[in-house]
């Protein structure tokens, strides 16, 4: 069996979008059939069970237990396939990260390890026969990052234009290439009065002088923002122009080699 | 105050089980000295040693003596002991009730007599007492155990325990429990954080056994319970103004429990005022949490917050801590982002320059005080004054203009906006426009050659900038200083020992495609 495809989402600042962006684009090629996985790395500040309306509390196993080696990556993983009612094959498994302090500092004392999580992901991937593992990862470049970028096949990273971020983003973009993984840019919470223009321009220009590929931007959108990461905007409203770029974004994540 | 250490004091001796020196009796020679380990009880087998201690005692001579230990229904228990003396001074001891074949079944105070037989007849040389109660102490805080224990009742009889305060009845009694097979009979008490505080009077009866003179009955008190905390945590360590710091801390009271109702306040203290921020308790994290957005004008430097002494409140008045408890994070300036934007790209000499900057701190929010100035440069000279921007209320934007003059040079202009105060923090932030001096007679003349010109220069100096900067949409990039910054990550242990790993694991897969391959290949 072909093993799942990878694909960390990291940015350096936090707000940008990261979780947004994971949460959607996993249900998107859901949709399209695919089995994704959408793990939570975000040991310090995990957020993504908001989206798919989860109490981390209630789990038994989180990711904090898997990297702790006292539960198997299965074992942290919940079927959300029909809490958000796909129905044509596709399948969505979360994988959460504990909420309680405790164990998160448990965590982030106890290190982290590349050939062990490695294996965790191939693990996850074989059980679940999944084609996709989307791990959604702490902002910033730190240890956890770090192993992100080691352990994942791509990495997409996600950036506002702002002075900071670019800044951060671009030496994230540059570490990820001295490991040899390509990194994927999208540029997001694009300001309205910015045109789409320059935006490309200004991704192409980083493009020349990092390793790193455009994968699409987001404009700034209230609806977005408004629903306050708690529900998941592919399956509230399909029409939707931003619904539609997290499409593209699918179809360009199944198109990674 | 001083009430509250006495009682703390005395249940400790009570807890511990100090010896207690009760009475000193001298004869001529020898001196007594009676004492009883420990000096209260509670309904047991397991009971008191008595313990008389005989000094300048006359040797070699036999010694006897008769100890009287009287229950509080006045009847008495005697038990004959002798001792070989054969130095000055020595002990002789004895257990109640297991060695004067009786049981402690009654609460109260128990009295010893002790008189001498050998080797001369003295009435009472030594006496003493010591106190029998049903709980393991007389005085509790609150969130503590009362364990409740009698003795002297039937087998499997149905014991009723009623709890009392002010004569009226407590949540939770009268309850019941039954005895064991040798009459004993055990009731804990788990005294909740809110219970009510006083004094107690705690009474038991069984269903079949006979009333107990005097009944088994006792009274204790109940006292409010010390809130500790493990230590403040302050995340993050280091933080900008305008970022929000968050305060969590685990509270437990003296027993041990966890705290888990109430509030607690955090004092920030800045330019010698002090802020507040309230702490209550979150279930979800089984913590206390705080937050605290820093405000644009706080100091710079090291910050100490404090839990000060009894600022932590369950809600049923047990507080804490004893001592003032505190933790220190870094404020650093905010540095504000900048984002210029032009209302044009190209310009002539009659347009005025129109630039229009967004300025936000670091939270997000619009900056709206201090200063915004522009500064445009050419080739590395200053093009006219810095000017002030406006803050544009209606727009939520500053906003200014330049006038090009005939002297200003055509080309490329770097437009730089900075934002600042007073408190130090800034941001800035580079735009470039191209902007066309028209000269008259060169336009009549050669005006072919200007667009070609402004396209050369805008080349060169596209060129000299892809070298060291990026530039757009208000964003200004420093190749050399991201390659710089990620020169460090790389340079760091735990990178190192990541990018060995990984090598480690494609030697390991091509090891493993190469093995493969031979196989296939027979």
């Amino acid at each position: 069996m072909k093993m799942a495809r990878t694909i960390a989402i990291h940015s350096f600042k936090g707000g940008v979008g990261k979780s947004t962006i994971a949460a959607n684009v996993a249900v998107a090629l859901a949709i399209k059939g695919r089995r994704v996985g959408v793990m939570d790395m975000d040991l310090e500040g995990p957020g993504l069970h908001a989206f798919f309306g989860i109490d981390p509390t209630q789990l038994r196993f989180t990711i904090n237990d898997v990297l702790a080696g006292v539960a198997p990556i299965e074992a942290a993983s919940v079927r959300m396939t029909e809490k958000l009612g796909l129905k044509n094959g596709g399948e969505v498994y979360y994988a959460p990260a504990s909420v309680k302090i405790s164990e998160i500092m448990r965590t982030i004392k106890s290190g982290f390890e590349l050939e062990y999580f490695s294996e965790a992901l191939a693990r996850l991937g074989n059980r679940l026969g999944l084609h996709y593992i989307l791990i959604d990862t702490h902002p910033g470049i730190e240890p956890s990052t770090l192993l992100a970028i080691g352990a994942c096949d791509h990495q997409i990273i996600v950036s506002r234009v702002d002075q900071q971020d670019v800044f951060g983003t671009s030496v994230m973009v540059e570490v990820a290439s001295t490991l040899g993984k390509p990194a994927h840019l999208i540029l997001n919470m694009i300001p309205p009065r910015v045109k789409e223009a320059d935006v490309v321009k200004f991704a192409k220009t980083l493009a020349s002088h990092f390793a790193v590929e455009s994968a699409g931007w987001f404009p700034w959108a209230e609806e977005v923002i408004g629903s306050l990461s708690k529900s998941i905007l592919v399956l509230k409203s399909p029409r939707h122009a931003i619904t539609e770029r997290f499409r593209h974004l699918a179809e360009i994540i199944e198109s990674f080699n | 105050m001083s009430k509250i250490l006495y009682l703390v004091f005395t249940t400790c001796l009570l807890l511990i089980g100090v010896s207690a020196t009760i009475t000193t009796v001298a004869a001529a020679g020898e001196t007594y000295t009676l004492t009883t380990t420990p000096s209260r009880v509670q309904e047991t087998r397991t009971g008191v040693t008595l313990t008389l201690n005989v000094t300048n005692a006359i040797f070699p001579s036999p010694y006897t003596f008769t100890i009287t230990v009287t229950d509080p229904a006045r009847n008495n228990k005697t038990l004959v002991k002798s001792q070989a003396s054969t130095q000055s001074s020595w002990l002789i001891t004895a257990n109640y009730p297991n060695d004067f074949t009786t049981n402690i079944t009654l609460v109260g105070n128990y009295y010893i007599n002790v008189t001498q037989t050998l080797p001369v007849v003295k009435p009472t040389v030594a006496t003493g007492t010591f106190l029998v109660g049903l709980t393991d102490s007389q005085a509790y805080n609150r969130t503590y155990i009362a364990s409740i224990r009698a003795f002297g009742y039937l087998p499997s009889d149905n014991v009723t325990i009623r709890l009392t305060r002010s004569g009226g009845s407590t949540q939770g009694f009268p309850a019941w429990n039954l005895t064991g097979l040798d009459g004993s009979f055990l009731y804990k008490w788990h005294i909740a954080n809110n219970t009510t505080l006083g004094t107690y009077n705690v009474t038991l009866a069984g269903k079949n056994t006979p009333q107990k003179n005097p009944r088994d009955t006792q009274t204790f008190t109940v006292d409010r319970t010390r809130v500790t905390i493990d230590s403040l945590t302050i995340t993050p360590t280091i933080a900008v103004r305008t970022a929000t710091v968050d305060f969590r801390f685990h509270a437990s009271y003296a027993s041990g429990l966890p705290v888990q109702s109430g509030t607690a306040l955090v004092r920030i203290t800045d330019h010698g005022t002090s802020s507040f921020s309230t702490a209550s308790y979150d279930p979800v994290q089984g913590l206390f949490a705080a937050s605290y957005k820093l405000p644009l004008d706080m100091s710079a430097g090291p910050i100490s917050p404090a839990l000060d002494v009894n600022t932590i409140d369950d809600s049923y008045g047990n507080t804490g801590p004893a001592s003032i408890k505190t933790n220190t994070f870094t404020v650093l300036p905010a540095q504000l982002a900048v984002i210029a934007s032009l209302s044009k790209t190209s310009y002539t000499s009659s347009e005025p320059v129109v630039i229009t900057a967004t300025v936000t701190t670091p939270d997000g929010a619009t900056y709206n005080q201090g200063s915004v100035r522009a500064s445009i440069f050419n080739k590395g000279q200053t093009i006219g004054n810095p000017f002030d921007l406006t803050y544009d209320q209606a727009r939520g934007a500053w906003i200014g203009s330049y006038n090009p003059g005939p002297k200003d040079p055509s080309g490329t202009w770097t437009i730089t906006v900075a934002a600042s105060d007073s408190y130090g923090n800034s941001g800035a932030a580079s735009i470039l426009g191209i902007v066309n001096i028209p000269s008259a007679s060169v336009l009549d003349t050669y005006s072919w050659i200007l667009p070609m010109l402004v396209a050369i220069i805008f080349a060169s100096a596209a060129l000299v900038l892809v070298k060291r900067k990026v530039a757009s949409s208000g964003v200004t990039l420093d190749v050399q200083a991201v390659k710089k910054q990620a020169d460090q990550v790389k340079s760091d242990d735990f990178f190192k020992s990541l990018q060995s790993q990984l090598e480690q694991k494609t030697t390991k897969w091509k090891n493993k495609k190469e093995t493969q391959t031979k196989d296939e290949n027979g």
